[in-house]
């Protein structure tokens, strides 16, 4: 099919009779040689390779801010590898973007293809002087301005080195549309990577000057100046000048969108070139407010369709290709062997996973791929057909989410794995360090991706203690290397039981810029941990923020300043005035009063003190408290019986009295919600008996009331039978009031109060609704064993009508997925 | 003119419809060809997602129209697989131009889509291999005159594509039947003997089609389904192409029945905002809807805007009626049940009464002909 396919010969575009300028020609005699790049392109890496040997340069110079200059030896070094990253910050303290001081940053990644990286590489092969000539990061933003300045701003543009002017172009989307090809992506690789492997460098060279040189033609000036182009150019172009005065040749590698702007500030002269621009004027900035560090990437976050950063679509496939150009030196099949590589690899993964994918479908794949390279005039097929090979041959039956897991397989697989290391003795900002060498102190293993799984035992081993506490700092500092996944939960006041802790971590490239974030904060994981808990604690004003921040200190080991802890706490405690807040302030540190043994809460930290204050605060909110809102009353209920308990504990005795008065107050206001009145009622029954009348009263007064009230009577027994189910069994004539409301409420009636009812009933016992229900059987002559009663269920019953709960709702969830 | 009315076909195949495009892309095409291909991949592709450059053929400029308006990398795979060694199966809900796609296939490459079995629950395997004319199979024997060929017999003699319609609806057994021919490329028929092996000619292939959502279809059997690469028609998710769809296909209706009657550019657009935003439960305003039960295919749009347009042009004054556009879309949408029609109602209510206060014009007198929704 192939053959019958091939045999036209791609079309080659044209620039349709334009003429570059000389100086942009691939002339081996030129004092400087413009070397135009697209970032991460294998064919412009190896052809940047081959002009470095055509040319000899005996100086290259490669776009990228100048501040990183220092940095170019770490990233050529051998130990060093990609992918890598430049990680810029700059902090406008001085407002000079805008009255907003905002910090800005962004990433400059390098994989094995990028050819500057290529550039750096064979420099110091060649021993030849290399620079970073853009201006520096902090420049480059107050060049920007309007839309591309927000978008900075927004934090969406992330990457340095952004192709959007070039794949944005108008031009290329007429092109696109011309070639009947999808995309800028796709029209770049038949155009440029595929073909452009098969032609000489000189040729390539001209290829690329001419698409760029076009593309700018369709980019108004307004739309280079916001993008801060022209000054950046400005600045670049008098770096050239200043190097071409020092050297015969220089070698330039910049973004080929540039090139022709860079040239036009350039004039020859006698063997040299010299700038007739515009000087650009540097702003003084403190070296401190534009940090740059190196650090290492992963491929995962340079696929630009992970939307990190924009990146190239599947960096491992290219990687591929990469290698077999770098190690082959040969142009012919590179392409063909990544695309059959990673449909054999992708059919065997899919095998492993019970997919039932076949070698037959990997051949058809293989044969598709062809097949459709060749209708498409390709070379060879490139990352398009495989893609479309893999759908056709490899998804069966229709595609759904269910069906489509072979592609997902591949689409894992051509986005690559790797995890780029950088050579020892890297610059790195200290807190990096320090994490580093604490993961390699607790064994933590760095530069793999597969999620690992730790059990700890950390009131057993002091090892795993501090493990943990040190987890529990990355977590704090909200870089995404470890979660835990069991274990008590202090913060969320679960599972507080659990003797042990199950963690698991997972190496990424986000954690090192999440945490050159905090850099800032402190040289290591701990000091950075505590200027930030410290800070965030004095911005504090709810009490519930407060005592979680205390709680995450304590799990954090991080409590060695308790007695500055305890008073932010008492500033906070007069500050807040929400009963909810000041309600969960008080149960977290009620739980770390219980808990101080095991946490080693120093005596410093008077957390009686402070929870006598939070209890004063909420008993003076409480009798506000009868209206509260509908959605808050549950939450409500359950404050009232906390406090219940805690008073019912050693050494709460002498506020026992002022709780109950409390109550009083509360059930003495006009309007009280009646889940609210029967909570209360409940609790002061069980401190004193003689609130009976009290109890009987309201409830006749439901029951007996008007129609609306007997419509609140459900909700009143929720509260009552919340806090006191036992009044049931000690009054017969609560049971025939009972019955009174049943015999009351009409068909619908009871329909209605049916949910809520069965609510107030759920909080009795098996046994205790065994007992009621021979006490309302009595009621009409009857006995307990009268009653009608549903044959228990079977352990194995139950077993299966939980499977099937499971089925339907799997079922259902697909075909909700699928329809949607 | 009534003999030339009585000779019409009332849909004649693509292949007629197209003649003149496909004589000009023949007599154009330098591609190398499969063999037994009518054109060169290249050329079918072109036949079916257009170009935008006309051929002269003839003394005549032949320009050749888009005619499936969706995927065109999907049609591209196509072309690749019925080259190949496997069928072509295009599976998705109904009314996504499965068929026409099919057709449009056939008839470039094969030069005919008329080679056609109809997938029903009734179909026997008899209908998909061959059978007798038993008259002649009394007479002479079971000799090869008496057998009468079914399409896949005529496709596997002609080295043309078969098209099986429906395959879903087949049952499993006899859509089994299938499997040898895929594989081997070969039908045994025993009852002539030694000559009874036919080994199908390059060229033949078979493009299946099959819903997804209808009621009453079976499910394939994984060897079968091993024999094809599938391709998911989906429904068209952009608004301005659906309105295209919808003009094209009733200008072509119209013509071919003889209504002369402009489009109305606005009621197209209406009905494809109608029909996308029912079928994707969100509205360009950001309102959620409720999604009917019915299929609301591009298929079904066109239909409604057609027989809103035959209203006009035999009843009214040959403009666009947007109270009989309604009474037909209620026609179109309440078939399954009578939820349907609530939903389609709940619509009205918010999306086009929304839309009918911000932009007023088309949508208010959309919005006004609500009372219809009964």
């Amino acid at each position: 099919m192939e053959e019958v396919l091939r045999g036209q010969e791609i079309p080659e575009l044209k620039g349709g009779g334009l003429s570059l300028p000389p100086e942009l020609s691939y002339d081996l005699k030129l004092p400087v040689l413009f070397f135009p790049v697209r970032h991460h392109s294998p064919a412009c890496a190896f052809h940047l390779k081959k002009a470095i040997q055509e040319y000899e340069p005996e100086s290259i110079l490669v776009e990228g801010p100048e501040n990183a200059g220092a940095l170019i030896p770490v990233l050529a070094e051998d130990e060093t590898q990609a992918p890598i990253a430049l990680y810029y910050a700059y902090s406008d303290k001085e407002g000079l973007i805008s009255d907003k001081k905002e910090d800005y940053k962004c990433y400059y990644p390098f994989l094995d293809f990028s050819p500057e990286l290529v550039a750096l590489r064979e420099a110091k092969k060649g021993q030849i002087p290399v620079h970073f000539i853009d201006l520096p990061y902090g420049e480059i933003l107050l060049q920007a301005a309007g839309e591309r300045a927000e978008r900075l701003k927004e934090g969406e543009e992330l990457s340095y080195n952004d192709d959007y002017l070039l794949s944005r172009s108008r031009f290329f989307e007429l092109l696109c549309e011309k070639t009947s090809l999808r995309s800028f992506e796709e029209l770049w690789e038949k155009y440029f990577e595929i073909q452009g492997l098969r032609q000489t460098t000189a040729d390539f060279v001209e290829q690329m000057h001419t698409y760029c040189f076009l593309s700018r033609q369709y980019t108004t000036k307004q739309e280079l100046k916001e993008d801060g182009c022209l000054g950046r150019e400005q600045y670049m172009a008098w770096k050239i000048a200043e190097e071409s005065a020092k050297y015969r040749k220089v070698l330039v590698v910049t973004g080929g969108f540039h090139s022709s702007g860079i040239c036009s500030l350039l004039e020859k002269k006698s063997g040299s070139y010299e700038f007739c621009g515009q000087e650009v004027k540097l702003h003084k900035i403190p070296k401190g407010d534009q940090p740059v560090y190196p650090m290492s990437y992963s491929m995962e976050a340079a696929d630009a369709l992970n939307g990190y950063a924009s990146g190239m679509q599947s960096p491992g496939f290219y990687q591929r290709v990469w290698e077999t150009l770098d190690e082959k030196e040969n142009t012919e099949g590179a392409y063909r062997d990544a695309a059959l590589h990673y449909l054999a690899l992708s059919g065997k993964k899919a095998r492993q996973k019970d997919e039932g994918i076949s070698s037959y479908d990997e051949i058809c794949g293989y044969s598709m791929a062809e097949g459709l390279a060749a209708l498409r005039g390709k070379k060879e097929p490139g990352l398009y057909e495989l893609k479309d090979a893999a759908l056709s041959s490899f998804v069966k039956g229709e595609y759904t989410i269910s069906s489509r897991k072979p592609l997902e397989i591949l689409e894992e697989l051509i986005r690559g794995s790797q995890v780029g290391r950088l050579c020892p003795g890297a610059d790195q900002p200290p807190l990096i360090g320090d994490f580093e060498k604490q993961c390699q102190a607790f064994g933590l293993k760095l530069h793999s991706t597969l999620e690992t799984e730790l059990t700890l035992e950390i009131f057993r081993s002091r090892k795993h203690l501090k493990l943990s506490r040190f987890l529990h700092q990355t977590d704090f500092l909200a870089c995404g290397f470890a979660h835990r996944k069991e274990g008590a939960d202090l913060v969320r006041r679960r599972d507080k039981n659990r003797i042990r802790e199950i963690w698991r971590y997972k190496w990424s490239s986000r954690i090192i810029p999440a945490l050159i974030e905090y850099s800032v904060s402190g040289g290591t994981v701990e000091e950075a941990v505590r200027a930030q808990l410290n800070s965030r604690l004095s911005k504090s004003t709810c009490c519930r923020e407060a005592a979680q921040l205390l709680v995450k200190g304590f799990l954090m080991g991080i409590a060695d300043e308790q007695r500055k802890m305890g008073e932010e706490i008492s500033r906070v405690l007069v500050q807040d005035g929400d009963f909810f807040s000041l309600s969960e302030g008080f149960s977290y540190l009620l739980m770390l009063k219980e808990l101080r043994e095991l946490y080693k809460v120093s005596k410093e930290l008077d957390l009686q003190k402070l929870l006598q204050g939070c209890f004063h605060k909420l008993i003076g909110l409480l009798p506000s408290m009868g209206t509260v809102a509908e959605e808050q009353e549950e939450q409500c209920t359950e404050v009232l019986r906390m406090f219940y308990q805690t008073m019912g504990r050693e050494g709460c005795e002498e506020l026992r009295p002022v709780y109950k008065e409390a109550l009083e107050r509360l059930l003495a206001q006009k309007e009280i919600r009646p889940r609210l009145e029967g909570t209360a009622l409940g609790l002061l029954y069980g401190y004193d008996a003689s609130y009976e009348r009290q109890m009987m009263r309201a409830a006749e007064g439901y029951i007996r009331g008007t129609e609306e009230m007997v419509k609140q009577s459900a909700a009143f027994l929720q509260g009552l039978f919340f806090t006191a189910r036992d009044f049931v069994f000690g009054n017969p004539s609560f049971i025939e009031l009972l019955d009174e409301l049943f015999a009351r409420l009409s068909a619908e009636e009871f329909m209605q109060l049916l949910p809520q009812l069965r609510m107030a009933f759920t909080w009795f016992t098996p046994l205790e609704t065994d007992r009621l229900a021979g006490k309302a059987a009595a009621l009409y002559g009857k006995q307990g064993k009268d009653i009608l009663r549903a044959r228990p269920i079977r352990p194995e019953e139950y077993a299966y009508g939980e499977q099937l709960n499971r089925y339907v709702s799997e079922k259902l969830q697909n075909s909700l997925i699928i329809k949607g | 003119m009534k003999e030339e009315v009585s000779r019409m076909e009332m849909r004649p195949p693509v292949e007629v419809r197209y003649r003149k495009e496909l004589e000009a892309l023949a007599a154009e095409d330098q591609g190398k060809k499969p063999l037994n291909w009518k054109l060169s991949p290249q050329a079918v592709r072109k036949f079916i997602l257009g170009s935008k450059e006309p051929i002269s053929w003839n003394g005549e400029e032949i320009s050749i129209r888009k005619k499936y308006l969706g995927n065109d990398t999907l049609v591209e795979r196509c072309i690749i697989t019925l080259a190949g060694n496997r069928g072509l199966m295009l599976v998705g809900e109904p009314g996504t131009a499965k068929t026409m796609l099919s057709e449009l296939l056939s008839a470039a490459i094969s030069g005919v889509s008329t080679n056609t079995i109809q997938g029903t629950a009734g179909t026997t395997e008899d209908m998909i291999k061959y059978s007798w004319n038993y008259a002649l199979l009394l007479a002479k024997g079971p000799v090869r005159e008496a057998l009468v060929p079914s399409p896949l017999y005529v496709g596997m003699e002609k080295g043309i594509l078969t098209r099986f319609e429906e395959i879903t609806r087949t049952p499993s057994e006899i859509q089994d039947s299938l499997v040898s021919v895929l594989s081997d490329k070969v039908l045994n028929v025993p009852e002539l003997g030694e000559s009874g092996l036919l080994f199908a000619r390059p060229g033949f292939n078979i493009i299946g089609t099959a819903n997804t959502r209808d009621k009453g279809v079976n499910e394939m059997s994984s060897a079968l389904k091993r024999r094809f690469n599938f391709e998911t028609v989906m429904p068209i998710r952009d608004v301005a192409m659906e309105k295209q769809i919808i003009l094209s296909e009733v200008e072509e209706l119209a013509e071919a029945n003889r209504i002369q009657m402009d489009m109305d550019e606005n009621v197209a657009q209406l009905l494809a905002s109608t029909y996308h935003e029912l079928r994707e439960g969100q509205s360009s305003m950001g309102h959620r809807i409720d999604r009917p039960n019915a299929v609301m295919s591009t298929a079904e749009a066109v239909s409604v805007y057609y027989q809103t347009m035959m209203a006009a042009y035999y009843y009214g004054d040959s403009r666009m009626d947007l109270g009989q556009l309604v009474q037909n879309l209620v026609g179109a949408v309440q078939k399954e049940n009578k939820e349907d029609l609530e939903k389609l109602r709940g619509y009205f209510q918010t999306v086009v009464r929304d839309k009918g206060d911000r932009e007023g014009g088309i949508w208010k007198k959309y919005y006004e002909a609500r009372k219809y929704l009964n």
